[in-house]
């Protein structure tokens, strides 16, 4: 009898807490589902820094809703000169020759970019923790601040500033397991509804410019079950799932290369697996902020060593586990 | 440092070291520098060989950036810091700062696991020469599996290492919504 009481009374006090951590969660996903929608509804002008573990950047967007169609202009404002157009579906490039982008481009094999729910802010897993963490100031507006935490180690965690107003997203941080940041992005200046103006979506001109096209696909394209994708991942980080599978062409030397992309809703990696080139290649781990790329050997069809690239924005413990756990499937 | 001395840290690392030396190397390790950063070195050699690898970015940058310094002909202290920064009134010299910081961050795992090859490197390794050890490296990672190539980390490598890392940050932004979504792309570096 006396235990039942202490029971109840631990219940009277715990439950309140327990109720208002629910409801912030909740409250929290609200939130982000008017962020996702902010960003591509609302019209906005403005500049904004990126900050990524070496490199300072500040570039300009422009985003206007036209008739449906989502259209953004994004410029780096340091530098080569570096624009990307997007109308609807259609996204543009605009270099300069010379530009590493161009030769880097040459040599990605090609495909369709599959929609897929990556880094949607309405579909995150339920492997992250959401709190309110008070309100702040960003480009001289309100913002109440978020905090998306990882309930593993397999992720990072974010912090989010998001206009009270609005609910665009102002500052977020990526942060590892150490709380260091690896990527901040933050508005500096910015317009919003009528102060945007249409002509600010045109692209300025370079001479001698180069403009490459990407498209994205208008509908889901996701083989997932691809059967040409003869190979398997015998482990992924809890909550991740398959957002694209498909069999790319190398433009260089069209040697085929499967890929294969895997999301938790806000953190993404690509897995590349390719023929052993003739000459050999090492095993690599290679950071870069917050991006981790890990190269490793493994052995396909034919006992034949292939090439496994995990390419992600993951701690390098778990990129360097998912290369481990990557197999040929034998055909049956 | 004596080879006794060398001996009883690599000991005391591995968990195989008798009393004796344990409080040898703990007495000693205060007041020897060489003698921490080789600690320390063994420590990181032995998580990377496990494959547990947690190297500490910043410093790796730094020593990153210490190679390329030595490497230039001009050298800035500003540069160290903040290389791009300094650099942006010389844009020729910038791409080749920045071919180069490429090749050296994409082996950056290799610049820590110089002290394989080399456990007293901070003395002997001279700078520039990182790449030149990875061959060692890695190798001592995957031997066996080490296909037809035996020269360590190539050109060959850190280009197709950069393709696949664009092609990723290309597919991300197409995927993302918001103003961050082509960032990433637009300010794409070989880094």
């Amino acid at each position: 009898m006396r235990m039942r009481g202490c029971s109840c009374l631990l219940l009277i006090i715990t439950l309140p807490f327990a109720l208002s951590q629910v409801q912030a969660e909740e409250s929290a996903r609200d939130w982000l589902r008017d962020m996702n929608v902010a960003f591509s509804e609302l019209s906005y002008d403005g500049v904004f820094s990126f900050y990524s573990g070496s490199d300072l950047a500040t570039l300009r967007i422009v985003h206007m809703l036209i008739d449906g169609e989502q259209r953004e202009r994004l410029v780096h404002l340091n530098g080569a000169p570096r624009e990307i157009v997007r109308n609807g579906e259609d996204v543009a490039c605009i270099l300069l020759p010379g530009d590493e982008l161009l030769e880097l481009e040459s040599s990605i094999p090609a495909g369709p970019f599959a929609r897929s729910f990556v880094r949607r802010y309405d579909q995150i897993s339920a492997h992250y923790g959401f709190d309110f963490f008070g309100e702040d100031r960003v480009a001289g507006r309100e913002t109440v601040r978020l905090a998306v935490s990882p309930l593993d180690e397999d992720r990072f965690g974010y912090r989010l500033w998001l206009d009270k107003e609005t609910r665009l997203l102002l500052r977020s941080e990526l942060i590892d397991q150490d709380g260091q940041r690896l990527e901040i992005f933050q508005f500096n200046t910015l317009k919003l509804g009528d102060q945007v103006t249409e002509a600010d979506l045109e692209p300025v001109g370079y001479q001698g410019e180069i403009r490459s096209y990407l498209k994205m696909a208008a509908k889901p394209a996701i083989p997932v079950s691809a059967p040409e994708i003869a190979w398997v991942t015998s482990w992924v980080p809890a909550g991740f799932t398959m957002a694209t599978a498909d069999v790319r062409q190398r433009p260089d030397n069209l040697a085929s290369i499967n890929t294969m992309m895997y999301s938790d809703g806000l953190a993404a990696f690509s897995v590349f697996i390719e023929d052993m080139p003739q000459a050999g290649a090492a095993s690599m781990v290679s950071r870069s902020g917050a991006t981790v790329a890990v190269t490793r050997l493994t052995l396909g069809p034919n006992d034949k060593d292939h090439l496994v690239t995990v390419v992600g924005e993951l701690p390098t413990a778990t990129a360097q586990r998912i290369a481990r756990a990557i197999e040929f499937r034998a055909r049956p | 440092m004596s080879e006794k001395l060398k001996e009883a840290v690599s000991a005391a690392v591995d968990d195989e070291a008798d009393e004796f030396e344990l409080r040898r190397v703990l007495d000693e390790l205060p007041k020897n520098l060489a003698l921490k950063a080789a600690w320390e070195r063994y420590h990181l050699v032995g998580a990377v060989l496990r494959e547990e690898v947690v190297f500490q970015d910043n410093r790796l940058r730094e020593r990153i950036w210490a190679e390329l310094d030595v490497t230039q002909s001009a050298p800035e202290t500003v540069a160290a810091v903040e290389p791009e920064a300094a650099d942006a009134h010389r844009p020729v010299n910038r791409l080749n700062r920045f071919t180069s910081a490429a090749i050296a961050a994409t082996v950056a795992i290799a610049v820590v696991l110089i002290g394989v090859s080399g456990f007293d490197s901070a003395e002997q390794s001279a700078p520039g020469s990182a790449i030149a050890y990875t061959q060692t490296p890695a190798t001592s990672v995957e031997t066996s599996r080490r296909a037809a190539s035996s020269a360590g980390v190539t050109d060959q490598d850190q280009a197709r290492l950069a393709a696949l890392m664009l092609a990723h940050t290309q597919q991300l932004g197409m995927n993302q919504a918001g103003p961050a979504a082509f960032t990433k792309l637009v300010t794409y570096q070989r880094r």
